[in-house]
């Protein structure tokens, strides 16, 4: 479980990002935090992971508080930044130098999951491409199966048989006491994986909802004329017609577009 | 207990220092020993080995530690980096003994073990080669003063190049050392203007290094110039003035990894 008590951060005294904001995630989840550049998300992350601290407030991962930095709280959490730190060493001084600090890490499911990834052998892993070190470290925060996995813009540099590998990796790995919380701009990546959806606006949680509450409320749709109003509640004009969403009157089960 | 110090986790991050860094640490070293062996032997004499060894001691011991150090202080030259080491599963005193403590302490080690090696190389050599009675070229003695000096001065521009990477993203060596050089100047600054208030003008400013003898210079008196020093030694003065520093300078560093944002 994560939860921001009355969070109130700040960069700079004078402007305030997150004023008393409350929000838990539970596990067994896999959470999209989407949002404009500067809204927040990274900002949110690293409040988790203890990179940051609030200014007031608390944040609680797993009845630990995470800027304290404790070894317990760090061996069961892991953050893929959007781009990853891989040292000049090979894959098997890796596997025993790194992965000895997680009590859970499997080197066989690291080693299978660098195969469904299709990540090549190398004897200096900085040798890999941007890609395949992404892959790299994906392959190896899954195998530590700590119980928060944070992922900013995890399919940036993947290519598409990975991003699909990828996407089975997640729904594959999850279970019911694991949170993954993934942070994108590349919502067609992940959107059929997630189970909730978070929107940050400038420090606030504007949208914070599982995929089937807003499937129920809400229908996306596409027409090749333009839609009526009525039950309409936004539109965007593409290649060969309209993409819709609108008031899920007819209780009818689309998929959610969240672009 | 377990959060503060754990030997198994202790061990595994020693071993990612040695994996990483390893052959670039010992490497510094032997570059530092290579240059001295080279410049030992530009002419083979026992007066011209004790002063080149000398001097070369002093050198690598104060300033060795600028290589070296370049090469382990480094962990926050980029975002991701800086991530994979506050996120490593260590907690703040196993980082801070071992970038701190161990990895200094590694240098002199090291440094000392080969320096030794080399000194009994060059002085078996000279002394044969010469036909030396065995009193008139000996060894170095770690416990001499310009040993001692040197290391407690090396350590605490090592502990500054370290403290400096938690500042600075980019050129933190460079930066540390110019804030280091420019703190220098300050003290040469203060304690000439400190001269001059207590001696009324007297002392010249080439004359006021810190804590070194004060020479004051007076027409107006019979001998004309005096010069004022401490009654203790300078190992005795460095001993005082730098073990704080040391130890200011490595309570901030335990500090600042406990409490660094990124």
């Amino acid at each position: 479980m994560i939860a921001f008590n009355n969070f109130n951060f700040a960069y700079h005294k004078k402007f305030p990002l997150y004023v008393d904001l409350n929000l838990e995630l539970s596990p067994g989840k896999i959470y999209g935090l989407f949002g404009k550049n500067g809204a927040g998300k990274s900002t949110l992350l690293k409040n988790i992971t203890g990179l940051n601290r609030p200014v007031t407030g608390t944040v609680n991962v797993n009845n630990q508080t995470p800027h304290k930095r404790k070894p317990s709280f760090l061996s069961d959490i892991y953050l893929i930044p959007e781009e990853v730190y891989i040292p000049a060493i090979s894959r098997e001084n890796y596997i025993k130098t790194y992965g000895s600090f997680y009590p859970n890490f499997s080197r066989e499911e690291f080693l299978s999951y660098l195969e469904e990834l299709d990540v090549p052998e190398t004897k200096n892993l900085t040798k890999l491409s941007f890609g395949q070190q992404k892959k790299f470290i994906i392959s190896f925060a899954l195998a530590c199966n700590t119980s928060v996995l944070i992922m900013d813009e995890p399919t940036n540099g993947l290519d598409i048989p990975s991003k699909s590998e990828f996407r089975k990796l997640m729904a594959k790995t999850m279970n019911d006491d694991k949170i993954y919380i993934i942070s994108t701009h590349q919502v067609r990546d992940l959107d059929h994986i997630l189970d909730h959806i978070l929107i940050v606006n400038a420090g606030q949680i504007v949208l914070d909802a599982s995929v089937y509450e807003i499937s129920k409320k809400l229908s996306f749709n596409f027409y090749t004329n333009p839609p009526e109003e009525g039950t309409t509640i936004a539109v965007d004009e593409t290649i060969g017609g309209y993409s819709v969403m609108e008031k899920n009157v007819l209780d009818e089960e689309t998929t959610i577009n969240l672009e | 207990m377990y959060e503060i110090f754990n030997l198994k986790r202790f061990s595994l991050s020693l071993r990612r220092l040695f994996v990483e860094k390893g052959i670039k640490m010992i490497g510094s070293i032997l570059i530092i020993l290579l240059v001295m062996i080279l410049f030992m032997n530009i002419e083979f004499a026992p007066g011209f080995y004790t002063e080149i060894r000398l001097f070369f001691l002093i050198l690598a011991l104060m300033f060795g530690p600028v290589l070296y150090m370049g090469i382990v202080a480094n962990e926050f030259t980029n975002h991701s980096k800086g991530i994979s080491y506050l996120l490593m599963p260590n907690s703040a005193f196993e980082k801070w003994l071992l970038n701190n403590v161990v990895v200094v302490a590694l240098y002199y080690v090291v440094f000392g073990l080969l320096f030794r090696l080399v000194d009994i190389w060059m002085v078996g050599r000279l002394t044969t080669a010469y036909n030396l009675p065995e009193s008139v070229l000996s060894i170095t003695e770690f416990t001499s003063d310009g040993f001692v000096i040197a290391t407690i001065i090396g350590t605490a521009i090592s502990l500054g190049i370290l403290l400096g990477s938690h500042y600075f993203k980019k050129n933190s060596m460079i930066i540390s050392l110019l804030i280091m050089f420019g703190l220098l100047i300050v003290v040469f600054f203060l304690d000439y203007a400190f001269a001059n208030i207590l001696f009324d003008g007297l002392v010249q400013f080439g004359n006021s290094a810190p804590f070194g003898p004060v020479s004051i210079t007076d027409p107006t008196l019979a001998v004309g110039r005096y010069d004022l020093a401490f009654s203790i030694t300078v190992k005795q003065l460095i001993t005082y003035t730098f073990v704080p520093l040391i130890a200011m300078l490595s309570l901030t560093y335990f500090v600042r990894i406990k409490e660094k944002q990124l």
